[in-house]
């Protein structure tokens, strides 16, 4: 993942953003 | 499975807390949260540089699924060693039929040439997922 992305997860944390990743990154985590 | 991608697609419900939140994050992102429709299916917001952003944030998928079913059925994962909850690969397989279907109509259907063309390569992507995911659903059951 690129920096950006984990700043983005992290920001989403710390808000409480209730979120799911969806997409190809979905395919990959493991 | 291994599918070659770059951006990270977040889903996200549009309820008050939600929303909230989302004001807050788009501030601290320097972007004007009135600029976005939070509170209603429409968010596509995103983070990092045009054409290909780092990130894409969406508050509807194809075939308009419920957000808090798909929630309780995620999985709780890694990404590059980042904790994610992630959508189970049935409910994806969905989103994915649903965009498929969607993208054959636009692909027929759509007066612009250059749409109607971006729109068959989308089915082409979703379907190379579509073969993905269910080969990875089988091996699973059988598993």
């Amino acid at each position: 993942m690129t920096p950006l992305q984990v700043d983005v997860l992290h920001k989403f944390r710390d808000l409480e953003i209730k979120h799911l990743v969806i997409g190809g990154q979905a395919m990959r985590a493991r | 499975m291994d599918r070659q991608t770059r951006d990270l697609d977040l889903w996200i419900p549009y309820d008050p807390i939600t929303v909230a939140g989302m004001a807050r994050f788009a501030q601290q992102m320097g972007q004007d949260p009135q600029a976005h429709p939070l509170d209603h299916a429409g968010l596509r917001l995103t983070v990092g540089e045009l054409p290909h952003p780092d990130v894409e944030i969406l508050n509807f998928v194809a075939g308009d699924p419920d957000f808090d079913a798909c929630f309780n059925r995620a999985q709780h994962l890694a990404l590059d060693g980042e904790p994610v909850v992630a959508i189970s690969a049935e409910d994806l397989l969905a989103i994915k039929q649903a965009c498929a279907a969607i993208m054959d109509q636009d692909a027929v259907n759509l007066a612009d040439p250059e749409k109607r063309a971006a729109s068959v390569n989308t089915a082409l992507k979703e379907r190379r997922d579509i073969a993905l995911l269910e080969r990875f659903l089988a091996e699973r059951k059988r598993d």
